[in-house]
């Protein structure tokens, strides 16, 4: 309103908007750099990952194999340059193991960044609505009563995951709307229900089974094969195109569910439909490798601190942060302490902690909310 | 674009808050919306955008039943300038104006050339330029106000409602900010409790007293010595001023016959 005084109004305008500009593209430029580089990252992490092991290769090796794989009439894979077992290495298990971890990684870094604009809280995760407890109990009956009416473990844990997320919507919906407090509180009080169940089927079962618990609540990628990649995979693709598609709605959740319905979106579809993209995307996850903890927390405050608030640019950060995140995890867990392998999700809270924690402390943090 | 209640109720929580209230804003007209506290000022605007919706009556822009409206459409035709303002993780001043770009675009597209002048031009205009790069949560009460105008113009709608906007402003702000109004041209139905603004730059007021329409017409008519004292509880007189009538507040109307007679001091501490 000042600028309109006429001694204002001249300097004011036409000084500013240019410098105005350059902050706004090189935001931009920012974005497209974080983007590219993750995308790169993430094209090395899956290759160093293929090539390391106890079958060793070079990452040139397991490029020319990989390669070999997806195009028909290379030389180098019938003229016997390598071994059944080598082939088998890089193939049949490092790959796979290699893509899950990508998957759960963008899977659950996407979920967390969504349920954190959906409640309007920076403390959500993909976990918030007792989805893994719900995949715990699942899973923990299976290996606590064996296959309970012939299910697979994954299959029982995504029922319970299934299970665990329409009973916090149904507990959250009060005439037709969804209030986010409840939401986090539903989902909060459904969890402790499923850990104690949980707790109690792990403590009185036998001793060798614990292990086998322990080690998925903890969470693991390390049974991946081509065919278990199919469910994430699908599940991730349908979710990137439902938030492409609603990513302004989205943005708009940032300043309030209010002006988000006066700015045209309609509030409480949007959020049922974010919510079961987020069940969808981790309860696909959860079935395979467990319930990987951390990722989905930190990597999209990562994301906001490295380029901003905007969902645009944010989510595809974030999606491909968690996905090079969680590769590289996964190298970490059947490396640092090889033959033996740590749970990843011991990993994922050893090296992202202090990584988190020293990003926290820095002034960039404090451009998206963090002193408040 | 013309703004008409007709006969719209609303009730929150099982109680009905606003009866029968029928009221129109001609196009580019500025409608004061006045009343005590609760008297159902914010409810009645918030039909106006959908936010709420009437359990009787109906509300028309153009003629069209806002409930027959998709949510983006309402939001071309209509720009809200809420009473309070929230924000996650740091979002900054450009960017909570742009998001009053949302109704114009689907999916994934990023701001384009004419999205950002729109709003550079629209933060010019409220005098928040400068604050562009700034975290809205970190803003004065008065800049925030302005950055949520800033967003509101930036919507392109052709009607503006607000709800005591002028809140949290300081006098010359307050004053612009009418004059903004006035510039815009809009279609405005504006809740106010200055009533000394409301006397000025209004076209028409319409009051409110629990819920229903007491009186509507020309500033000047319905705001009387006796209203004043009768419905806002004040001792107030109309002075004309240098160029127009201005309301002179002596302090709180007291009832004079219905004053309970001085307790003494020895009964108070029984």
């Amino acid at each position: 309103m000042s600028t309109r005084s006429p001694q204002r109004a001249g300097p004011s305008a036409p000084v500013r908007a240019p410098r105005r500009r350059a902050d706004r593209d090189r935001r931009g430029f920012t974005a497209a750099f974080a983007v590219l580089a993750l995308a790169l990252a993430l094209v090395a992490v899956v290759l160093a990952s293929t090539a390391t092991g106890a079958v060793d290769l070079s990452p040139l090796d397991a490029a020319r194999l990989l390669l070999g794989h997806l195009v028909p009439g290379m030389p180098w894979m019938t003229d016997g340059t390598y071994t059944v077992l080598q082939d088998q290495a890089v193939w049949g298990f490092r790959l796979p193991r290699a893509l899950l971890a990508a998957l759960a990684g963008a899977s659950l870094a996407l979920a967390g960044a969504l349920m954190q604009a959906v409640v309007h809280n920076p403390l959500a995760e993909p976990y918030v609505l007792g989805v893994s407890s719900g995949a715990g109990v699942g899973a923990v009956l299976v290996v606590v009563g064996g296959a309970v009416g012939g299910l697979s473990l994954s299959t029982a844990a995504f029922a319970g995951a299934a299970t665990a997320t329409a009973a916090v919507y149904l507990l959250a919906r009060r005439n037709g709307r969804i209030a986010p407090q409840r939401l986090i509180l539903a989902g909060v009080a459904l969890g402790a229900l499923f850990s104690a169940i949980t707790s109690y089927l792990t403590l009185t079962t036998e001793a060798q089974n614990v292990f086998s618990v322990m080690f998925f609540l903890l969470g693991s990628v390390s049974a991946a094969t081509m065919d278990s990649l199919l469910a994430p995979a699908l599940a991730l693709l349908v979710a990137l195109i439902v938030v492409g598609a609603n990513v302004r709605g989205i943005n708009a959740l940032l300043v309030g569910d209010e002006a988000a319905a006066s700015l045209g979106v309609s509030v409480d579809r949007l959020r049922t439909v974010l919510l079961l993209v987020s069940a969808l995307l981790v309860g696909a996850v959860v079935s395979v490798s467990g319930s990987i903890g951390f990722v989905g927390l930190i990597i999209p405050h990562i994301a906001r601190i490295l380029v901003g608030t905007d969902h645009r640019i944010m989510l595809p950060v974030s999606v491909l942060g968690g996905a090079v995140f969680l590769t590289a995890a996964d190298l970490m867990a059947r490396t640092v302490a090889a033959p033996v392998e740590i749970p990843i999700g011991i990993l994922t809270a050893v090296i992202g902690a202090p990584f988190f924690l020293w990003l926290l402390r820095r002034d960039r943090a404090s451009t998206v909310g963090m002193d408040r | 674009m013309r703004v008409a209640l007709e006969g719209v109720s609303v009730a929150r929580g099982g109680r009905t808050i606003v009866h029968e209230v029928s009221v129109e804003a001609p196009s580019g007209s500025v409608l004061g919306v006045l009343g005590t506290n609760g008297s159902g000022k914010s409810t009645l605007l918030r039909t106006v955008h959908r936010a709420l919706p009437p359990i009787a009556g109906r509300v028309l822009l153009d003629g069209d039943d806002v409930r027959a409206l998709r949510p983006r459409e309402v939001a071309r035709r209509v720009a809200v300038v809420a009473q309070d303002s929230h924000e996650d993780f740091g979002i900054t001043a450009l960017d909570s104006v742009l998001l009053g770009r949302t109704p114009h675009h689907r999916g994934f597209s990023p701001d384009t050339a004419e999205d950002l002048r729109i709003a550079r031009e629209a933060m010019d205009r409220v005098g928040v330029l400068d604050l562009s790069r700034r975290q809205v949560a970190e803003l004065s009460g008065g800049e925030r106000q302005r950055v949520l105008l800033a967003r509101a113009i930036t919507q392109r709608a052709r009607v503006l409602v607000l709800d005591e906007p002028t809140n949290h402003l300081d006098i010359a702000h307050r004053l612009e900010l009418m004059d903004l109004i006035g510039e815009l041209g809009l279609t405005t139905l504006i809740a106010l409790h200055d009533l000394d603004l409301a006397l000025a730059h209004c076209d028409r007021v319409a009051l409110l007293v629990d819920g229903r329409l007491e009186r509507t017409g020309a500033p000047a008519e319905v705001l009387t010595v006796d209203v004043l004292r009768d419905r806002f509880r004040v001792d107030a007189d109309i002075v004309q001023g240098r160029d127009r009538p201005h309301l002179l507040l002596h302090g709180v109307a007291r009832p004079a016959a219905t004053d309970p007679a001085p307790r003494t001091l020895m009964e108070g501490t029984r």
